[in-house]
């Protein structure tokens, strides 16, 4: 109840001996209001738990059931597999050429052991 | 109603029965659950982390949904499953409310947790914890093949650019 609200709608002899009695009621709602921001911080906690347990309960009771039945990630496995051999394929066809990179690094190592005995 | 902040059990000695009586398969199920057995000695601690590890096994119950359980143990190796902490303060400040008396407002999205803890609870979070378990297996080693592959093609993609360049 607003106490300005009341002393405007209301005459002064009508309101005569409950003006202390209206300041109180004034005093105790603005007090409520304090303590309802105390709530707030529950209610604020209880909200974000609800989010939470709304994802974990779309995750066990919708997504995971469907995981379950239509696992993909063996067949991905696979897949990746085989490409990986396939680039490892062409990756050796390039490198065992007498002219690639490392056959010249192999080549030029050895070289440099057989240098070193000539030399002495 | 209460709200969902921890729920500290001390637990005083390493009997087996002292112990089942602390257990039952709706624990968890309404808030997150402290186990505190630093009062023990170490061996029983580590008894005590184990027992109660092995129960939620042979339950086929969550310790991680609707709502997780901790250990606060002075046990630093990791013993079993279940998240083990120092000291109270290294728990998860999520749960660290006051308990305040409940609103009007508050107790309403009280009662649609309470609905979504069932619906989780009905689910079998254990059962689905595995297969989270398993995906997330599967996935990692995707992440290392694929890793692997994107290696392999970025080699490949040097050596024709420099086969180019000679030839």
């Amino acid at each position: 109840m607003d106490k300005k609200k009341i002393l405007r709608s209301a005459s002064s002899d009508d309101l005569k001996g409950f003006e202390e009695f209206l300041e109180h009621t004034a005093d105790e709602i603005s007090q409520d209001k304090g303590g309802k921001n105390i709530g707030g911080e529950s209610l604020t906690f209880l909200l974000n738990d609800n989010i939470r347990l709304k994802k974990v309960a779309s995750l066990v009771a919708d997504k995971m059931p469907v995981v379950k039945s239509h696992e993909q990630g063996p067949r991905i496995i696979e897949h990746q597999r085989n490409l990986n051999t396939q680039l490892k394929n062409e990756l050796f066809k390039i490198l065992q050429k007498p002219d690639s990179p490392l056959q010249k690094t192999l080549t030029a190592l050895w070289d440099s052991f057989f240098q070193g005995e000539q030399k002495s | 109603m209460n709200l969902p902040i921890y729920q500290i059990i001390n637990v005083k000695n390493a009997d087996l029965i002292e112990i089942a009586k602390l257990l039952h398969e709706d624990m968890n199920l309404r808030r997150p659950i402290v186990f505190v057995v630093k009062t023990l000695s170490l061996d029983e601690q580590r008894e005590v982390i184990g027992v109660i590890g092995n129960w939620f096994d042979t339950h086929l119950a969550s310790w991680r949904y609707p709502y997780p359980v901790f250990f606060v143990s002075d046990l630093a190796e990791a013993v079993g499953f279940i998240p083990i902490v120092a000291e109270m303060s290294a728990l998860p400040k999520f749960y660290n409310q006051k308990d305040t008396k409940v609103t009007v407002k508050e107790s309403q999205v009280l009662d649609r947790n309470r609905l979504l803890q069932q619906e989780i609870k009905n689910a079998d979070p254990h059962q689905m914890a595995e297969v989270v378990r398993e995906y997330g297996i599967n996935h990692k080693k995707i992440w290392y093949l694929v890793q692997e592959g994107a290696f392999y093609s970025e080699l490949l993609k040097r050596l024709r650019a420099k086969e180019k360049v000679d030839g």
